[in-house]
């Protein structure tokens, strides 16, 4: 019963703690010494498993070995930039990094840059593709007028942007239909011309006709209408 | 620990002539001491010279700063130490490790076939018990190996309070004896 007590002490006992309460337990309990004995002995082995793995000495030729190794390291060639190698890798990586933040980057408007991407998450969902077209402009009063026509902007490099057209309100739709194929690239410009062409009548050059302006007619004011537009002036 | 062992790239280095001599005085007094760290690690003699070598090309390319003979055993066992540990890996990568066991160089060598046997199962359970303590209790034990289990002179190998290394001695081998029962 009370040898139970004392086993999770057995190991400290006989790695060198001090137990005196054990100590005297010992004397009378000849099946604890047995276990002390035991635990003592395994210690041994271990120690002496210990010792022999790191038993051993060199080889005699250890020395040898080590000035040979270092006279190799001294007569290796050794490129005079070695030293700076990390230096210029690290600056490298900062010219590429650099490089393509300019590259992806070149349109962004500085407030964009700013922009936090809780910022960006929080901006409205993006209107649909007939809310883009927006006047340039600000609107003539007549319905039928031209109007400025901004097709939605591809990622694209200043080389490489898209003409702003005049497209007549009335046509807007009509072009947008015509437009949206060729943008995703689901249809090719010219073979649509091409389409377009056959299916009405071919495509005549524009004629300019000069406009038919007549004479003013001018007729000498009478004594009657002289005295009336005198009247009217008072 | 890691700190002090650099990987890269060596520059050239050449001691003057009282620097080569005192150099080659810590070869001759510190290389069984750098063999038998790398060794009680890789547990294979020719990973152990060769760790062991690697450690005092090192150590001569440093030597100007570590002319201090504590200093320089500390500081050898240290990167022997870690230089060990990355062979091990870099064989454990390769799954080519040799588990080589010196029951042959037990101190009590075993008799009969039984004996031999019990005694390489013994070696093989206490080399992976050491490798599953934790490293500062393993670099502990090992040197204790060493060093005969003086704890003063482990304590100045590893710069560390003699009680500290008392502590992680006994912490080790009572973890060991735990996992050998």
């Amino acid at each position: 019963m009370s040898c139970e007590r004392f086993k999770t002490r057995l190991t400290d006992f006989a790695l060198g703690a001090e137990d005196a309460e054990f100590g005297a337990h010992l004397d009378a309990c000849a099946s604890c010494r047995a276990e002390l004995d035991a635990q003592r002995s395994l210690l041994a082995s271990i120690d002496r498993g210990l010792a022999s793995m790191v038993a051993g000495e060199p080889a005699g030729d250890f020395a040898a070995h080590v000035r040979r190794r270092i006279a190799e390291n001294a007569s290796a060639p050794h490129p005079w930039f070695a030293g700076w190698l990390p230096v210029t890798v690290a600056a490298l990586a900062l010219i590429v990094l650099v490089s393509f933040w300019m590259i992806r980057r070149p349109d962004a408007p500085p407030e964009r840059a700013k922009e936090t991407p809780s910022a960006q998450t929080a901006r409205p969902p993006r209107e649909p593709q007939s809310a883009q077209v927006t006047p340039a402009v600000p609107a003539p009063s007549n319905a039928g007028g031209p109007r400025t026509i901004r097709p939605p902007r591809p990622p694209q490099s200043a080389a490489n942007r898209e003409p702003e057209v005049l497209v007549p309100r009335s046509e807007m739709e009509a072009f947008l239909r015509f437009y949206q194929p060729v943008r995703d690239g689901q249809a090719d410009a010219s073979s649509l011309m091409a389409r377009a062409t056959l299916a009405s009548e071919p495509i005549r050059p524009l004629t300019t006709t000069a406009l038919e302006i007549s004479l003013l007619e001018i007729e000498p004011l009478t004594e009657e209408g002289r005295q009336k537009g005198s009247s009217e002036r008072r | 620990m890691d700190a002090l062992v650099g990987t890269y790239p060596e520059a050239v280095v050449i001691l003057d002539s009282s620097l080569e001599r005192e150099f080659e005085e810590r070869l001759a007094d510190s290389s069984a001491l750098a063999f038998r760290v790398a060794l009680g690690v890789l547990r294979n003699r020719d990973d152990a010279e060769d760790v062991a070598q690697e450690a005092f090309l090192r150590a001569y390319q440093s030597f100007s700063r570590l002319r201090d003979r504590d200093r320089f055993r500390a500081w050898l066992v240290r990167i022997t130490w870690r230089l060990a540990l990355d062979r091990i890996r870099a064989a454990r990568r390769r799954e080519a490790r040799e588990t080589a066991v010196m029951v042959q160089e037990m101190n009590s060598p075993p008799r009969t076939v039984e004996d031999v046997r019990a005694a390489r199962e013994f070696e093989l359970r206490l080399a992976r018990a050491l490798d599953e303590l934790p490293e500062k209790l393993r670099v502990v034990v090992l040197l204790g190996a060493i060093e005969g289990r003086d704890t003063r002179e482990v304590g100045r190998l590893l710069d560390l309070p003699e009680g500290t290394v008392k502590s992680r001695l006994f912490h080790a081998r009572k973890k060991l004896a735990e996992k050998l029962q």
